[in-house]
C-alpha cells in the first residue's frame, strides 16, 4: 500500500498561522489596559495616604466647622482651610503632606461617585479612583474622608480614603 | 512504495541557524524579563520594609500622644509621649548609614530594623523637618537599578 506522505499546503499553513497569530496579538493588546490599572492601583491607599486621611479626620472632628458636613451631590470639597476654626494648623497639615485635594463625602459614595462620572470638575486620575471605590452600605451619622496626596516617591497623585463619624 | 528520502545536510543545517537565531534572539528577551522580575521583586521588598517602619512608628505617635518631638546627635529622633493613664514614655527614631539599618523603640529598648539585605541598597540620606505644629521624617532609599528613589516619610502632628 502507499504511504501517504503529503503534509499540510502553504494555504492551510498560513492560515493557521493568521490566526494563531492574531489570537496572540489580541491577547497582548488586553494585557496592557490590566498593567495599566496595577499601575494605578499601586498608588491607592497606600499605608502613607491612610496615615495622612487619617489626620485629615482628626482635624474635621477636632476642628470642622458645622459647614463642612453639609454635601451637596453627595460629597464637599473641605480643601479650603476656612472650614477648620484653626487654620494655620490646616495650612500646615496640607503643606507639609502635599495634600491638593480633601474631599468629605457620604459613607454611601453611589451619589458622589454618579456625580464624578457627569462633572468635570475632577482630574482624570480622581474620576479613576472614586470608580475603583465600593459603593459602600449607608452608615447614618458616618461620612468618608478622601485625600489627594502628590506622592513623595514618583510624583504621581495616590489617594486614601477612610470613615469618619461626625 | 514508501519513500525513505530523509532530509539533506543543506535542508539541516538550514533549519539548526533558524533554530539557533530564534533561541538567541530569544534568551535575550527573557535575560531582560528576568532583570525587571528582580528588580520588581527587590522594589515590592523595600516597600514592605518602608510599609512596616512607617506602621510601626506612626501607631507609636498616634496611640500614645507625641508631645515633643527633638533632633539629637547621630540622626536621632526624640520622641516624648503622654500615654493617657499611664504617664509619661519616651522613644527613640535613629537612622544609621553606617550599618544600613533604622532602630526604633522606647529610649531604653530599641530594636534595631536592618534594611532588607539587597545588593546596592543603601540609605541615601536623612531629613527632619519641624514646624510650628506638625513634623517630618524622610529617610531615602537608593538603588542604582530603582527608576526613583524610595523614601520613607513619616509626617505627624505633635503637641496636640
Amino acid at each position: 500500500m502507499r504511504c501517504k506522505t503529503k503534509g499540510f499546503v502553504l494555504v492551510e499553513t498560513l492560515i493557521v498561522s493568521v490566526f494563531i497569530m492574531v489570537l496572540l496579538s489580541l491577547l497582548y493588546a488586553n494585557l496592557f489596559p490590566v498593567v495599566a490599572e496595577y499601575e494605578r492601583r499601586k498608588n491607592y491607599d497606600t499605608v502613607e495616604a491612610k496615615y495622612i486621611a487619617h489626620w485629615a479626620r482628626k482635624m474635621l472632628i477636632d476642628s470642622g466647622k458645622e459647614n463642612a458636613f453639609v454635601l451637596v451631590d453627595g460629597y464637599l470639597d473641605v480643601t479650603d482651610c476656612s472650614y477648620y476654626t484653626n487654620p494655620s494648623w490646616c495650612e500646615e497639615f496640607k503643606e507639609m503632606n502635599q495634600i491638593s485635594k480633601i474631599y468629605i463625602t457620604n459613607y454611601n459614595l453611589q451619589n458622589f461617585k454618579n456625580y464624578v462620572k457627569t462633572s468635570n470638575r475632577f482630574g482624570r486620575s480622581m474620576e479613576e479612583y472614586i470608580a475603583s471605590l465600593p459603593d459602600y452600605k449607608e452608615k447614618p451619622g458616618v461620612y468618608r474622608v478622601i485625600v489627594e496626596v502628590i506622592g513623595s516617591d514618583t510624583n504621581q497623585m495616590i489617594y486614601g480614603t477612610i470613615e469618619v463619624k461626625k | 512504495m514508501r519513500s525513505r528520502k530523509g532530509f539533506t545536510s543543506i535542508e539541516l543545517l538550514v533549519s539548526f541557524v533558524i533554530v539557533s537565531a530564534i533561541t538567541i534572539s530569544l534568551f535575550s528577551v527573557v535575560l531582560n524579563y528576568r532583570n525587571k522580575q528582580q528588580i520588581t521583586s527587590y522594589e515590592t521588598t523595600i516597600d514592605a520594609y518602608i510599609n512596616e517602619m512607617t506602621k510601626l512608628v506612626q501607631d507609636d505617635l498616634i496611640k500614645k500622644h507625641v508631645f515633643i518631638v527633638e533632633k539629637r546627635e547621630n540622626n536621632t529622633i526624640f520622641f516624648g509621649f503622654t500615654q493617657a493613664g499611664t504617664g509619661s514614655a519616651s522613644a527613640i527614631f535613629q537612622v544609621s548609614k553606617d550599618t544600613n539599618s533604622l532602630r526604633y523603640g522606647p529610649t531604653d529598648a530599641t530594636v534595631t530594623y536592618p534594611v532588607p539585605n539587597i545588593p546596592d541598597l543603601k540609605i541615601e540620606s536623612f531629613h527632619f523637618e519641624q514646624d510650628d505644629y506638625f513634623f517630618s521624617i524622610e529617610v531615602v532609599f537608593s538603588h542604582p537599578n530603582f527608576n526613583a528613589n524610595k523614601k520613607l516619610r513619616i509626617v505627624s502632628p505633635y503637641g496636640y
